[in-house]
Order: C-alpha cells, then sequence, then structure tokens
C-alpha cells in the first residue's frame, strides 16, 4: 500500500484507492490505535553545578544570529523595526514548520519586550502594577510586528534526538541586542534599559545632541540628514 | 475573568419609549456599549437597567440638509459607518480619519458617534479592576476621595480621550440632545467642562440624537492627528485636530481662520487660543506649522492620567501638530 497524494492506494492494483483518513479509520478498527510511545531524556550532568544546570538542558546549545532593519524618528524617539532574519541552527529540524513557528513566535515576544512590553510597579501608589490588563500592558499588534523571515541552519548534533537541538528560548534571545545595535547604528546612542520606549530613546538622543553641541562628542553619521 | 453585574435590558423602539425608559431610577443608556460594558465590569458604575438604543433605527440615518447647510450624523451610526460614508468624507474628511483611528476595527464596528461624543473620561487610576482600585483606595471618580494624578487636587482630571470631539470642535459641530423637557441643541465648544466626574452638560434624561456639523463652501484644509504606542487598539495619547479656512482652493493660499483643539489633557477638550497670528500666512510657509506647533506646545499641559511621561506627551504635542501641518500641505 502507498500513501499518495491524500489517498491510500494498492500497490499492485493502483485503481483500488480510499481517501487516509478513511484507510486509518478502518485500520484503527482492526488493529486500535496506530501509535507508538517514546521518550527521550537529555544526559545527566551535563551542565554542572551552577544554578539552572539541573534543567535537564539540550544536550548542544543551538545557535541563532538575528538581523534587524529599523529605523529611530529622531524627533519622538519612536523605534520602527521593518524587518527581521532570524537564522537559527535547531540541529536536525524535525519539523520544519513547527521550527519556524518557534522562530517566529521567538522574534515577535523579543521584539516586543524591546520595543514595549514593561512590568512596572508604582511605589508612590503601594506597589500597584501599572499595566493590570491586556489594555495597559501594550502587546504588539499585527500592525506594529515587522515583517519576520525564518531561516532554519541544519547542524545536527549527534547526543540530541534525531540530531535535534532545540528551538525553544534560543531563536529568542539576539533580536534585544539586535534591535539595540540598530539604534545605535541609527541614533549613536546605546539604550541599554527596557523597553527601549520612545521617551528613553528620545532622552539618549537629546542627550547626546548636548554632548555634540558641547563638543565632547562628534556628531553621528546621520545626524546630517536630519529633518528640519 | 470580570463578569458584567446583574442587570435589566429595556429595548425599546423608538426614541420617544427611551426618553420615557431613561425617566426610571437606576436607569442608564447603552449604545454600541464598547466603553460603557468595559466600565460595569470594572464596577465604575452600577445602573440597574440599560436602555438599549439598539431597536431605535431613526438614529442612525447620515443626512446632507441643503437648506440649513449641515450635515446631520445620526448619534446611532457606527464609527466605521462614519469613516466610510462618501457625504461624511466629502464634508468632513478629518472626521472620517478620526473615527477610523479609534481603537480597532471590531469595535468600530460596534461603537457609535454618539457614544464616542460621550465617552467618558478616562484615567489610569479609574478605568482597572474593583480589586486594582481598592488597594489604593479609590479616588474622586471611583470610590474615595483623593486625587492620585495631582496630589491635593479636589477636582477631576481624568482625561477627555475620544479621537472624534475635538475634530468635531474644530469643524464648529453641534449635538442634538432629547430629553423629557424636549429637544435642544448645543455647540459641542460648550458641551463640555473640566470636571472628571461629569464631563458634558448632557442631563441624566437626555439622548445625544445627533452631531450636526455645518458645511462650508469656502476652501477649508482639516487633519486630526493621534498618537498612541500601538498602531490599533490604543486610546490616544497625544490628539490633535487642526482646521484651516483658507481664501483661495490651495495649500499655498493666505489662511483666514485657524481652529486647533487639543484632548487628551484633562476632561475638558482645549480649544487653542492666539491663533490670530497665522491668519493671512500661508498654510504651506513652514513658519505658519512652526507657530501653531509652538501655540499649542505652550498652552496644553498633559497630565499624569493617562499612560506615558506627560513632559513627554508635552513635547510630542509640538512636534505631531508640527507635521499634522505638513501633512496637510503634503496631501495638496
Amino acid at each position: 500500500m502507498a500513501l499518495i497524494q491524500r489517498e491510500a492506494l494498492d500497490r499492485e492494483d493502483p485503481q483500488r484507492r480510499v481517501p487516509i483518513a478513511e484507510a486509518f479509520w478502518w485500520a484503527e478498527e482492526d488493529h486500535g490505535l496506530l501509535g507508538e510511545v517514546g521518550s527521550y531524556n537529555t544526559p545527566k550532568d551535563r551542565h554542572g553545578e551552577y544554578r539552572g544546570g539541573t534543567i535537564g538542558a539540550s544536550p548542544a546549545y543551538s545557535f541563532t544570529a538575528h538581523i534587524a532593519d529599523l529605523s529611530v524618528d529622531v524627533e519622538t524617539g519612536v523605534t520602527t523595526v521593518h524587518k527581521v532574519w532570524v537564522a537559527h541552527d535547531c540541529g536536525q529540524a524535525l519539523s520544519r514548520r513547527i521550527v519556524e513557528g518557534q522562530m517566529e513566535g521567538s522574534v515577535y515576544m523579543g521584539f516586543a519586550e524591546a520595543i514595549m512590553e514593561e512590568h512596572v510597579v508604582d511605589p508612590e501608589h503601594n506597589g500597584e502594577h501599572t499595566g493590570p490588563s491586556l489594555l495597559d500592558y501594550r502587546m504588539p499588534t499585527f500592525l506594529d510586528t515587522p515583517d519576520i523571515e525564518a531561516l532554519i541552519v541544519e547542524a545536527p548534533d549527534a547526543q540530541g534526538p534525531y540530531g535535534a537541538k532545540e528551538a525553544g528560548e534560543g531563536p529568542l534571545h539576539p533580536i534585544i541586542p539586535a534591535i539595540a545595535n540598530g539604534i545605535y547604528d541609527a541614533v549613536g546612542v546605546r539604550i541599554d534599559r527596557l523597553p527601549f520606549s520612545p521617551p528613553r530613546v528620545l532622552a539618549a538622543i537629546q542627550a547626546r545632541e548636548a554632548e555634540v553641541a558641547a563638543g565632547h562628542v562628534q556628531p553621528h553619521k546621520t545626524n546630517a540628514r536630519r529633518a528640519g | 475573568m470580570l463578569r458584567l453585574p446583574r442587570l435589566d435590558v429595556l429595548m425599546p423602539a423608538t426614541l420617544d419609549e427611551a426618553v420615557l425608559a431613561l425617566q426610571s431610577p437606576g436607569s442608564r443608556l447603552i449604545a454600541g456599549g464598547t466603553d460603557l460594558l468595559p466600565n460595569l465590569k470594572h464596577r465604575l458604575e452600577s445602573p440597574t437597567m440599560l436602555v438599549s438604543l439598539a431597536g431605535v433605527r431613526e438614529l442612525s440615518t447620515i443626512t446632507v440638509d441643503d437648506d440649513a447647510q449641515e450635515l446631520v450624523i445620526g448619534a446611532g451610526a457606527t464609527l466605521t459607518t462614519v469613516e466610510q460614508c462618501p457625504q461624511v468624507r466629502a464634508h468632513a474628511p478629518s472626521l472620517c480619519s478620526a473615527a477610523g483611528l479609534v481603537a480597532s476595527p471590531l469595535i468600530r464596528n460596534q461603537a457609535t458617534l454618539g457614544g464616542n461624543v460621550n465617552l467618558d473620561t478616562r484615567c489610569r487610576y479609574v478605568n482597572q479592576t474593583d480589586f486594582w482600585r481598592s488597594a489604593i483606595g479609590g479616588c474622586i471618580k471611583s470610590e474615595g476621595t483623593v486625587c492620585h494624578v495631582v496630589p491635593g487636587g479636589k477636582n477631576c482630571v481624568a482625561a477627555m480621550s475620544s479621537d472624534c470631539v475635538p475634530v468635531l470642535i474644530s469643524l464648529g459641530a453641534s449635538l442634538q440632545l432629547v430629553g423629557p423637557n424636549g429637544r435642544r441643541r448645543v455647540a459641542m465648544k460648550d458641551y463640555y467642562v473640566a470636571d472628571g466626574t461629569r464631563h458634558t452638560t448632557r442631563e441624566d434624561g437626555e439622548v445625544t440624537t445627533a452631531v450636526i456639523v455645518p458645511l462650508v463652501s469656502t476652501p477649508r484644509r482639516a487633519g486630526y492627528s493621534k498618537w498612541t504606542v500601538r498602531g490599533s487598539i490604543d486610546f490616544p495619547l497625544t490628539s490633535v485636530a487642526l482646521c484651516f479656512d483658507l481664501e483661495r482652493d490651495e495649500v499655498a493660499a493666505p489662511i483666514a481662520g485657524a481652529t486647533v483643539v487639543v484632548g487628551v489633557l484633562g476632561a475638558k477638550p482645549r480649544v487653542v487660543t492666539r491663533l490670530d497670528e497665522v491668519v493671512g500666512k500661508s498654510l504651506s510657509d513652514p513658519e505658519t506649522a512652526a507657530i501653531v506647533a509652538e501655540r499649542v506646545h505652550r498652552q496644553c499641559k498633559p497630565l499624569a492620567n493617562v499612560p506615558y511621561e506627560a513632559p513627554y506627551r508635552r513635547q510630542m504635542l509640538r512636534v505631531h501638530t508640527r507635521r499634522a501641518i505638513e501633512a496637510l500641505v503634503a496631501d495638496g
């Protein structure tokens, strides 16, 4: 029997064919659930004694690189991320679609953390959280989210299940420094606190402008192009 | 999960029935409900009966009254309808822009213009769950007696957060209200008062039935600028409506009259004064944009009643005002 184009067909007599789903129903009626149970455990003591070292991490680290294309509005401090390319070495990709989904989700979550999400408690009001709802705790909408291009890099690891490493948190990490570097490249300021919110970026730009005016630092390359 | 309190709903078919129903104690008007229902879930109001306008068909028409030279928009028209209506686009394009920037498409399909002009004022210390508010003991607008925005303040400064209101005031619009004592008409610039706990002069038993925008035969350029952090969903953090009457139908023409209205300050939208200086100047003259932006910056002082630092928002008023005028000039 062969499974081709959503149909199960008889190899000897290809005219005998039924939809795949029906073939599986017949098989499960005769043999019970068609399934196999298996498991994979990470090697023990792989990561030593440090805090968090016992979580059963993947035997091999994954590797990720991000490129962020962005612009910074020097009058408002608004950072607009246009596109992110994410290349992730997940070892052998067991399901390319799921790996890509993990990578895109990671970029979205990291981008959100970089640009707008923020947990703030207000010490002047009994430590109340200032963003206790999804209106005041802002997460990016479709309109705010950059285009994302996920590029899977497969370098299988012999220790991992079928050669896989991981595609969980790894693809998230580089997006924050990528955006921070992009802001530095665009306007010459280093922001070392999250999020890179418009007031914070604008304050850094204005502080740098004051330094330039005082002759302490050179004008940044793009300042010459600033709109009037 | 936040639940609605238990209450009755009445669905009158005519305006007269609605006005009558509103006279019973504990009753409260509901149209689209996009502002009211979250406020009820937050226990900011406690009506026992909602009088729904959903069945009152006479409220959703949009007409041009040629004799009176007025665009009459029924208060029940949804914001999506207002945004897409060819008559509104022809006579009040800046209103289309503002209506199209409110919240999200799903909310605009439900929310009405009458509801938007009566949108309750908002504050970061008010529009939260009652549980959240209980940790700070409430405030003047909810269960308490103090103001968390202006320490020691006796007056509620919750922000007028409607996108349409500044635009409508800039266009010289009025509201038609119907109540037990008949109908009355009020200019929108006089409708709002500087008290966040009750920021309109609407009586409890009155229903807003229409928004009336005067038609102009002279050349005009009008626009609306809204800044929020996200591209959708959010209430405005800065909000500026501009309207310039011109001597000829081109942006290089001298300005005959200028109106600028700013929202999201306190409970009352601010009509910017001393704009006479730009009358006679060309709209496309960069000095015009600079003067108007300076007036807005000087006269408008955002408060810590909505997210994002007030000094930052004040700086941004200058930038966004200037850019809004530049956009009008670029559009020709």
